[in-house]
């Protein structure tokens, strides 16, 4: 397990490195001009010159992307490049939306997976019958629906039409990392919505991946094995085919953070959210370069980490994964 | 024949005037590798040999794959000889069993048409914001205008019209670029193998690792609001699971019989990627191709969601969601709902027909 774990988080930084260059180059390559941009056409040549040396961009781009890596290595995403943001740093623009974004995530992940689980696993056992067909249909439906038409028909229904649910959710003047997940616990009913915007991208892949998977385990040799010795057919179910099915979901989990990232983006703009969705499109509107590439920096490491403990959760649920590493 | 190394002698396709390995099948001794990998003579749907209802007897035969007449006419003496039917045949006689994939499919000819041949016979004004000032915005459905009007006093069907030719082109041109790239690359990195496929694949894991959406939105903070820009970049972010499976596709077949076939025979890696492997993972990249044009579809309209879609005076149907958003707390439910219904139509026909055309894929290789 442990030579495992390393060479898996050896990878991880592999990763997150070819993203730093990634995002260090996208803006490097095209900011030439931005401390012109920044100061307007009548600024002193002076005033440009001393920006650039201040911020290393009249060095080399491997001296650059050094500087880069140390401010990263810092905590320092670099300064704004949004004229009427005055020079803030892009840390303290982004603040805490990370962590709203992933408490907005997290929370539709667990529920996907506690809708999806179960359904695919009756679907898998009832199979081919009108409780599978209709819910395959209506898995296919939630499954192809884009996160702002859902977004949009449940809006029209619950906000507008019924006024079941607030529009937006619910902020208390709490700050601090866990401020919005403490509002999701407190105002449960005003988070419904977005959250089951989010759910809905996920839940149809998982459920569909879960009725596969169940499916494809039933017919092990293991599972006769286990029949035949005489356990129970709960036993089995649970003990044997539902153990070895649950693996591949764990790894789709990690493989599935990219998309409901680009959904939490929809969302937020949808529901008027501030995390990284809005914060990226605001930045997109100011041609805000630093902190969309920030943004995107942050979401790549969420995803790598993500994809890190999936891989790990599966080491540990499946003793071959383990075994293989050793060789 | 001379041995050739992999790569080295210009291109000419195998043995040209040389004994290549068609005329050695005359011989009867060596397997041809056209007939081992698309073709399997004279074998019915059951793997039965018999003539197949529909198949055609062999007489206008492909150039490319034509047999040595020496084979054809022992066959011919044998039994009538046909040719098997095709791999569009059997597809297209699954896929047409699908009935919710034929009628996805033939919606989407109707949303394309709709779009494309609709303008001709129902003329708006559609670019002209000076000539809006005269009518009145957001207008309810009536005489003269069948869908009301929006916010600018456009009117809405011929609206949804070049939404829809818009986001498709974008989808189908953002679509094209993402297969032309991601089958490249894969085929490339799962052919080659080794380190040059352990390298490829570890920038792909961190292609993979950043969503697309945001380098989509930073190429828009860069070069602004430029349609063939966001085609070009809708395209660079959207061949990264194409070239997953091209490549693991490739990893197989390159180990084939007739791709080793073609390697003794001193084949360069050109013939068989070309005759061999590509088209013998054509089955998934036109799957994979179908998936791709609803996903570049679905990511022009999270652009125009989101604001960053065509501009105005054109539009697409993102954006004209993202207007009609707006308009729906007025309760002005015909800029919504029309565009939402078209728009969701076409992502799920997308969908569905991918999905139909791999079961009728798998129905395929059951088959055989």
């Amino acid at each position: 397990m442990l030579v495992y774990l390393v060479r898996r988080l050896f990878q991880g930084l592999i990763v997150i490195l070819g993203v730093t260059i990634v995002t260090f180059f996208i803006p490097a390559s095209f900011h030439a001009n931005i401390a012109r941009e920044l100061y307007g056409i009548r600024a002193p040549q002076s005033v440009i010159d001393k920006f650039n040396h201040d911020n290393y961009f009249d060095r080399s781009i491997p001296v650059q992307y050094l500087h880069y890596m140390n401010n990263l290595l810092h905590g320092n995403l670099g300064v704004s490049f949004n004229k009427d943001a005055s020079f803030q740093s892009v840390t303290s623009i982004i603040g805490d939306a990370l962590f709203n974004t992933l408490w907005l995530v997290l929370a539709s992940l667990v529920i996907a997976l506690v809708i999806a689980i179960p359904l695919g696993l009756f679907q898998a056992l009832k199979r081919n019958t009108a409780f599978d067909y209709v819910a395959t249909g209506a898995v296919f439906v939630i499954y192809s629906t884009p996160a702002f038409v859902l977004g949009l028909v449940l809006i029209q229904v619950f906000c507008i039409k019924f006024h079941v649910f607030p529009y937006s959710p619910t902020v208390s003047s709490r700050t601090g990392p866990f401020a919005r997940l403490i509002d999701m616990f407190q105002y449960p009913r005003s988070y419904v919505l977005p959250v089951a915007v989010l759910t809905g991208l996920s839940v149809g892949g998982f459920s569909r991946f879960m009725r596969g998977s169940v499916l494809d385990t039933l017919v092990q040799d293991y599972i006769r094995t286990a029949r035949a010795k005489g356990a129970s057919s709960n036993r089995v179910l649970f003990r044997h085919a539902f153990r070895n099915a649950i693996i591949p979901i764990v790894t789709i989990l990690g493989l599935s953070l990219p998309s409901l990232f680009g959904g939490a983006v929809i969302t937020e703009t949808l529901f008027n959210i501030s995390g990284m969705g809005t914060v990226t499109v605001y930045a997109v509107e100011g041609n805000d370069i630093a902190v969309v590439m920030a943004a995107t920096l942050l979401i790549a490491v969420a995803t790598v980490v993500g994809n890190l403990i999936s891989d790990l959760s599966v080491a540990a649920i499946d003793p071959r994964i383990r075994l293989m590493a050793r060789k | 024949m001379t041995p050739r190394n992999h790569g080295d002698a210009p291109d000419e396709g195998l043995g040209e005037g040389e004994l290549g390995p068609l005329e050695v099948h005359s011989e009867g001794s060596i397997v041809n590798p056209a007939l081992s990998g698309v073709m399997r003579p004279v074998r019915g749907e059951f793997g039965r040999l018999e003539n197949v209802e529909g198949a055609e007897v062999w007489e206008t035969a492909d150039p490319v794959e034509a047999l040595p007449d020496g084979f054809a006419s022992e066959a011919d003496e044998a039994r009538p000889y046909v040719k098997p039917k095709g791999l569009t045949a059997q597809m297209f006689k699954v896929f047409i069993q699908n009935r919710v994939a034929v009628i996805f499919f033939i919606l989407l000819v109707a949303i394309t048409l709709f779009s494309f041949v609709g303008p001709l016979f129902y003329h708006t004004n559609q670019t002209d914001l000076a000539a809006l000032q005269q009518v009145p915005n957001n207008l309810p459905p009536g005489a003269g205008h069948p869908l009301g009007t929006d916010f600018q006093g456009f009117d809405m069907l011929g609206r949804l019209m070049v939404g829809g030719r818009n986001s498709l082109i974008v989808g189908f041109l953002a679509a094209g670029m993402a297969m032309i790239i991601g089958v490249g690359y894969g085929v490339f990195s799962g052919y080659n193998g080794g380190r040059i496929d352990d390298f490829l694949m570890r920038i792909l894991d961190v292609l993979l690792s950043i969503p697309g959406l945001f380098l989509v939105l930073a190429a828009i903070s860069l070069f602004g609001r430029n349609t063939s820009m966001m085609i070009l970049v809708i395209g660079l972010t959207g061949w990264y699971g194409v070239a997953r499976l091209l490549r693991s596709e490739a990893l197989t077949l390159r180990e084939r019989e007739y791709a080793q076939a073609v390697r003794s025979m001193g084949g360069k890696s050109r013939r068989i990627i070309w005759r061999h492997i590509i088209p013998n993972s054509i089955s998934t990249t036109v799957t994979l191709a179908t998936f791709a044009i609803g996903d570049s579809i679905l990511a022009l309209a999270a652009l125009g969601f989101l604001g960053f879609g065509i501009q105005t005076p054109s539009t697409d149907w993102g954006t004209i969601l993202n207007n009609g958003y707006v308009a729906l707390q007025l309760n002005y439910w015909w800029e919504l709902w029309p565009a939402t219904i078209l728009f969701l139509i076409v992502v799920m026909s997308f969908n569905y027909i991918g999905d139909a055309l791999r079961d009728a894929l798998e129905v395929r290789l059951r088959e055989r």
